[in-house]
């Protein structure tokens, strides 16, 4: 029992290394870095990390939406319309509201053409600006601002307390409930799935719509952040929004292998990432030292877990190898 | 694509006859590494392709440190439009020749089709892997010599939109987007003139350019929806 | 399923010969709609006809052959577009031309993209933004091949080599630009007046002219008036990723007492710096600047927070540059002695007010500010043969809120 919890103890602790490391590099490494900067991390994090669970759910049933992103500034734009009318509810109400029916629509089209999600994502985010743009052209300034009195939604504590919430219902939908069961195995092996009797079809659609649940926490705190909402122009630029979750969310898959915990996981990866964005900053590299510095870390992390197993095995022969030797000595 | 473009026109302005070998071979080499990351350390290629980007991306600025770097003058004569057709016909005609009628064009689509049965068949998958990241590289450093002989300049904005475009191209070109046996050398071609025809036609009536993309995304999804396999492709991911 | 992939592609191959045909009917519908405007013109330039100076055929009336213009889609600069389309059609209208868009281009290799395809509509002259001096022999070439003028707006030939290759295109109409490094030297100037010592940048993607040309400025500022560029970011997407990066600026140099904005493509970038200073309860502390300024910044200049905008050039830019092409089409080129470059000055606005004046006056709605006397007394020289090429010139350097203000409506 007792070299269980040591187990799982160890198993939480090797993950929370790499925050740990990078922030005592950068804390050690620059003037600036420290303690302090921690709340930014976390304030900063939070709306990655709520649309990792979005892109978890889709992932785990084996699709893939790069249109996420374009979805929040879309619903965005309407949610920020509608809190002119009915405030901080109507905020609240079009962002999940909206975003659901979004994902639904979505499903539905999905299910109808019958095409691979990755393409229909693609043709989405076309489509999606589009009407985006059109919306914004409607304004003076192409911008859209939140006032003071509904944008406080977005500010500590509620935004804290949003996240929690995206987070406990992530949870509890992603590990104990039929549904979780039922996209993992779906996106495990859908033949199978199918022969065991799980409507894979049906699975697929609610995917789309719950993942739409995470996008609209996320568009509430992404319309509150800054107070505004802009749209430059169309040329899927907005499918870079979805990047730097997706990349949190392919670390904390990767970290699994450490912690069977993926919450946790995505949380790390999140802060991790933005560690390295606020340590860079701080060291005051340039824009392009910023990037290598993020696609390196990347591919190392990657490489080191992808390759734990196999690195095991090397080490495992070596050791074996030294034996040999000694005994032949 | 930017950064083989850059090192090439450094190369171009020591010498002008440096600028072709220097963007294939910095291309090839981009496409090697590419397949190390994938094939050795068995990293997503998904993910791979959005490391390298920020990689790739952040040293072409790193080493580019200015707005552009311009080629000698006299490169610009060379861009013409008899060579690029003539260059994109001798390199269909190559490609048509080794994917339909060659082991390595046949090999390909095995692995695309069922990497597994492709092992067991005998197929040396790794090393066709890294012949595909090679020559994919190698393409891409030729696209890189057109662009900097076409703009006289190299800089970090070059091929910045060209993987959605090619992705794009090739949907609407009907290529699988999972490969396999219904791969064909057509779909390139045919996709690239329809798109080209669309998108000219559509600027001469006068439609704007958030419309355009509207007809474009529409296009896209009804273009695949009409030619995709599903017969072929029992799971639809 | 074959039977059904190959009826589609011969569809949709139906479909592109269609489209291309009506693009070539939408030609001659358009050479028809340019004569209606024509004649419209002609009844308009009757009535102001007292108004012009001169000797030219102008007037009496006459409206020079109608000819077509290309320009790259407004459309790009978002709220504005609508006055800006309105004005610049009204200086082709008023010549009887007409004035056809082409989506924009940012890269070098797109940019002579979009060259090929304003050609393709068979115009007479064109006026393109070009990222970068190289690929100016290339378009020059195409368009003395083509016959047609040529003139380039927000960016000057930093090349004397290849400036020279242009003065001997008998195409090349000139440039108009504005300092972009002066620009940002003047921010950095003004905030480091106010007391500015260390500051962050936001800057566009480093290979972008007028990002790289304003870096050169604020870094020649902080040279000379000692103050510390200690931190920056560049190509942020949208005001998301700016208010976090200036969270981030505030956290890593709690010292940090000016931001500097060179440039974003981020709609709302600055608001979402000034929402970011006004949060962390520092508007008093830290100095913010930016070059290039918008409408939705009011509240921010109205509270202190932005110090300073410089910008307002956008209009005027293009504006001088789609003149000089129009009367190098028409036969009456600003300077025989070859092309015009023209400067068009910068606008510094500092309260909240002079920004609403701004936008009253300009860059909002309909507003026209480009009226028929302004077009034939000081533009055009078809109808103003007394124009010269300082007069043009000086034209462009009055551009500002006295020049505003003195339009009659």
């Amino acid at each position: 029992m007792k070299t269980k919890t040591k187990t799982k103890l160890l198993s939480y602790l090797i993950p929370l290394c790499l925050p740990i490391i990078l922030f005592l590099i950068f804390t050690i490494g620059t003037r600036g870095f420290g303690v302090n900067s921690i709340p930014i991390i976390i304030s900063q994090s939070l709306i990655p990390f709520i649309l990792s669970f979005s892109i978890v759910i889709i992932i785990s049933t084996g699709l893939f939406d790069l249109s996420i992103g374009t979805q929040m500034i879309v619903i965005g734009i309407l949610v920020v319309w509608l809190s002119e009318f009915m405030g901080a509810p109507g905020l609240l109400i079009g962002s999940i509201g909206g975003s659901v029916m979004c994902a639904a629509l979505k499903g539905g089209i999905y299910r109808l053409l019958r095409i691979p999600s990755i393409i229909l994502s693609i043709g989405l985010v076309m489509i999606l600006e589009y009407f985006g743009i059109e919306a914004m052209r409607r304004t003076t300034t192409m911008v859209l601002f939140v006032k003071p009195e509904v944008s406080f939604i977005g500010a500590p504590p509620y935004n804290y307390i949003f996240t929690v919430v995206a987070a406990a219902l992530f949870y509890l939908i992603y590990n104990y409930t039929v549904f979780g069961i039922h996209i993992k195995l779906v996106g495990d092996n859908e033949l199978t799935a199918f022969q065991v009797g799980i409507k894979v079809n049906k699975i697929k659609y609610l995917a789309f719509v719950i993942s739409g649940v995470f996008v609209g926490f996320a568009t509430i705190l992404y319309t509150c952040y800054s107070g505004s909402i802009g749209f430059g122009g169309v040329g899927m630029s907005t499918i870079a929004l979805v990047f730097r979750p997706l990349i949190a969310v392919m670390i904390g898959i990767s970290l699994n292998r450490f912690c069977n915990n993926l919450l946790l996981n995505l949380f790390i990866a999140v802060i991790s990432l933005n560690i390295i964005f606020n340590g860079l900053i701080a060291f005051g590299l340039p824009a392009s030292t910023q990037d290598i510095t993020l696609g390196v870390f990347l591919l190392i992390v990657m490489s080191v877990t992808e390759n734990t197993n196999r690195l095991r095995e090397w080490r495992r022969r070596r050791t074996v190898r030294k034996e040999k030797q000694k005994i032949i000595a | 694509m930017a950064l083989s473009g850059i090192l090439g026109a450094m190369s171009a302005n020591i010498s002008i006859y440096l600028l072709l070998p220097v963007t294939i071979i910095v291309g090839i080499v981009i496409g090697y590494i590419n397949y190390i990351f994938v094939v050795k350390f068995q990293i997503n290629d998904f993910l791979l392709t959005l490391s390298m980007s920020f990689v790739l991306s952040g040293t072409a600025s790193f080493v580019l440190n200015a707005s552009g770097i311009g080629v000698p003058r006299e490169m610009l004569k060379w861009s013409s439009q008899g060579l690029r057709i003539g260059v994109m016909i001798g390199v269909y005609i190559i490609c048509a020749f080794v994917f339909g009628w060659t082991p390595l064009g046949r090999q390909c689509k095995a692995i695309g089709a069922n990497e597994k049965a492709a092992v067991y068949s005998g197929i040396n998958v790794k090393r066709l892997k890294s012949i595909a990241f090679i020559i994919s590289g190698g393409v891409a450093g030729l696209l890189a010599f057109f662009s900097v002989i076409r703009a006289g300049i190299a800089n970090n904005t070059m091929g910045g939109q060209l993987p959605f475009d090619v992705l794009i191209v090739l949907l609407i070109g009907g290529f699988p987007i999972n490969g396999g046996v219904n791969s064909n050398i057509r779909a390139p071609i045919i996709g690239s003139i329809t798109i080209t025809i669309l998108m000219n036609g559509l600027t001469l009536i006068g439609i704007s350019e958030r419309e355009q993309q509207l007809i474009r995304g529409i296009l896209l999804l009804l273009i695949v929806t009409a030619t995709y396999d599903r017969k072929r492709t029992p799971v639809i991911k | 399923m074959r039977k059904k992939g190959n009826l589609l592609k011969t569809v949709v191959a139906l479909l592109l010969i269609i489209v291309s045909i009506a693009g070539c009917a939408s030609e001659s519908q358009q050479n028809q709609t340019a004569n209606e405007n024509e004649a419209q013109s002609e009844s308009s330039s009757d009535r102001a006809g007292s108004e012009s100076n001169g000797t030219a055929s102008g007037d009496a009336g006459e409206l020079p052959e109608p000819f077509k213009i290309a320009c790259y889609d407004l459309s790009v600069h978002g709220a504005a577009e609508d006055c800006y389309r309105i004005n610049l059609e009204r200086i082709v209208n008023a010549c009887g031309g007409e004035l056809v868009y082409v989506p924009m281009q940012y890269t070098p290799d797109g940019v002579i993209d979009m060259i090929e395809q304003m050609l393709a509509l068979d115009v007479d002259g064109i006026m393109f933004m070009p990222t970068t001096d190289s690929i100016l022999p290339t378009i020059a070439k195409m368009c003395e091949e083509a016959q047609v003028y040529f003139g380039t707006v927000y960016r000057s030939v930093r090349d004397s080599e290849i400036q020279g290759i242009l003065e001997q295109n008998p195409y090349y109409c000139g440039y108009t630009t504005e300092d972009d490094a002066g620009a940002a030297y003047d921010v950095g100037k003004y905030l480091a007046e106010q007391g500015m010592t260390k500051c962050a940048v936001i800057n566009l993607e480093v290979g972008d002219v007028g990002g790289d040309d304003r870096d050169i400025g604020i870094k020649k500022a902080a040279e000379e008036f000692g103050f510390e560029i200690v931190a920056e970011a560049r190509g942020l997407a949208d005001a998301a990723e700016t208010a976090k990066a200036c969270e981030s600026f505030m956290a890593a140099h709690p010292d940090l007492d000016g931001m500097i904005n060179l440039g974003t493509y981020a709609m709302g970038g600055v608001e979402a710096m000034a929402t970011s200073i006004s949060n962390a309860g520092k508007e008093d502390t830290i100095l913010l600047g930016t070059c290039d300024f918008y409408q939705s910044q009011q509240e921010w200049f109205d509270k202190g927070v932005i110090r300073i905008g410089r910008g307002g050039q956008h209009l005027i830019d293009n504006a001088m540059t789609l003149s000089n092409v129009v009367n190098a089409v028409i036969g009456t080129p600003v300077s025989e002695d070859g092309p015009t470059y023209v400067t068009a000055s910068n606008v510094n606005v500092f309260t909240g007010d002079e920004l609403r004046e701004w936008y009253e006056r300009t860059d909002s709605g309909q507003n026209i500010v480009f009226t028929d006397k302004v077009i034939k007394t000081s533009l055009i020289k078809y109808f103003n043969p007394e124009i010269t090429q300082d007069s043009f010139k000086q034209f462009a350097a009055d551009w500002g809120f006295d020049f505003l203000r003195s339009i009659e409506q």
